[in-house]
């Protein structure tokens, strides 16, 4: 029996990777702005549930075809471009996401505690997008 | 049948004939009833103040005794600013709980007739306001960093998916997105601009309370001309 499809390239591993890393990090921060919704039961479904979705998808074998996807309609070379590219714009993102309410701590203006659960998510999802980064920029390039 | 710009016409002078009929018989009896001016509740106005120093009215509580303490004792309703700075209705209502910093309480007697009280009071109304704006700002606008990360870490995507055209489109969307977090974080920024004059201003008062007099408070406390007028927006 042959397989259909041949090993994934490096390329498309580390697309593969940054993708599910940019999903997993958004889902991170985006659920504690559900408890900012001020009651607002819609508002907290819609953004529990979209972070949800954010979360399974990270997990899923979405990553997986959205990077072989684009890596039969790109060089390796540029593939590794876009790797990186997803996990600087997790990392941004999920920097500014962190950053909102920490402008706020730094000037004095106390807390409601809700908002201590977004710089969190924001931190850990900046942590794993720079994880990925730096794994991915570390790894060998494909040929 | 007539025209209708004729009809118009004649509409027109027939209204205008009634009204200027109706205007020499018009007979108006005024009713207005006489106009009460109160006593003028005293004003803080810049400058006035420091002119009449006075004696301090604060009296400082039990060390162990914080802001949080305070609030929990004067309940919802009467309290003004945050736990950092602010006041409120003590149990009895004949005094003020006052405070600057979390652990540094004081007791003022409630008597809003004294501008240096009342200055406090508007300075914690307008740092709590600030502090609720910038909250709220975060709360309801965070979904233009969503906006701004879907755009850009999608970019790729739209090339390679939508060509020349993709990438345009979603390279204006990232540009646009962009343009409101920067909003947003303008909009940020006067908020904690807002909340920092205003909590200088309540030092001096504060300093002002505790019996001192003008140009030591504006120093210990760094207020400006320009804090006071942002303080009474």
């Amino acid at each position: 029996m042959t397989s259909s499809r041949t090993e994934p390239s490096v390329g498309e591993k580390k697309a593969e990777s940054a993708l599910r890393a940019v999903l997993l990090g958004a889902g991170l921060w985006l659920a504690p702005f559900s408890l900012v919704q001020n009651g607002a039961w819609a508002g907290v479904v819609v953004v529990l549930g979209l972070a949800l979705v954010l979360v399974i998808a990270s997990v899923s074998r979405f990553p997986s075809a959205a990077a072989l996807w684009m890596a039969r309609r790109s060089s390796e070379r540029h593939l590794a471009f876009w790797s990186v590219w997803f996990s600087c714009g997790g990392l941004l993102t999920s920097v500014l996401v962190a950053a909102l309410p920490a402008v706020g701590i730094a000037a004095g203006i106390p807390v409601p505690w809700a908002f201590w659960t977004v710089i969190g998510g924001g931190a850990v999802s900046a942590l794993i997008n720079l994880v990925v980064l730096v794994r991915n920029i570390a790894a060998k390039p494909g040929p | 049948m007539a025209r209708p710009g004729r009809q118009s016409l004649f509409s027109c002078f027939l209204a205008l004939a009634v009204l200027l009929s109706g205007c020499g018989e018009v007979s108006f009896t005024p009713h207005v009833t006489p106009l009460v001016v109160g006593t003028a509740q005293p004003q803080v106005t810049w400058g006035t103040v420091a002119a009449t120093p006075g004696a301090p009215v604060v009296t400082p509580v039990a060390d162990d005794f914080d802001s949080s303490d305070a609030l929990e004792l004067c309940g919802e309703d009467l309290r003004w600013g945050d736990v950092i700075t602010g006041m409120c209705l003590a149990p009895g209502g004949a005094e003020y709980y006052v405070w600057t910093s979390p652990d540094d309480v004081a007791i003022v007697d409630a008597d809003l007739t004294d501008p240096r009280l009342l200055g406090f009071l508007q300075s914690a109304i307008a740092l709590q306001a600030a502090g609720d704006r910038f909250w709220r700002g975060v709360g309801t606008n965070w979904w233009r960093v969503g906006l701004f990360g879907v755009t850009f870490v999608g970019l790729p995507v739209a090339c390679i998916g939508g060509g020349p055209v993709g990438c345009l489109i979603d390279g204006a969307a990232v540009l646009v997105s962009g343009g409101l977090v920067y909003d947003l974080g303008a909009s940020l920024v006067d908020d904690i601009d807002a909340y920092t004059s205003s909590y200088r201003v309540a030092h001096y008062y504060f300093c002002l309370l505790q019996g001192g007099s003008d140009a030591p408070c504006r120093e210990s406390s760094g207020m400006t001309q320009e804090d006071l007028s942002l303080d009474q927006q």
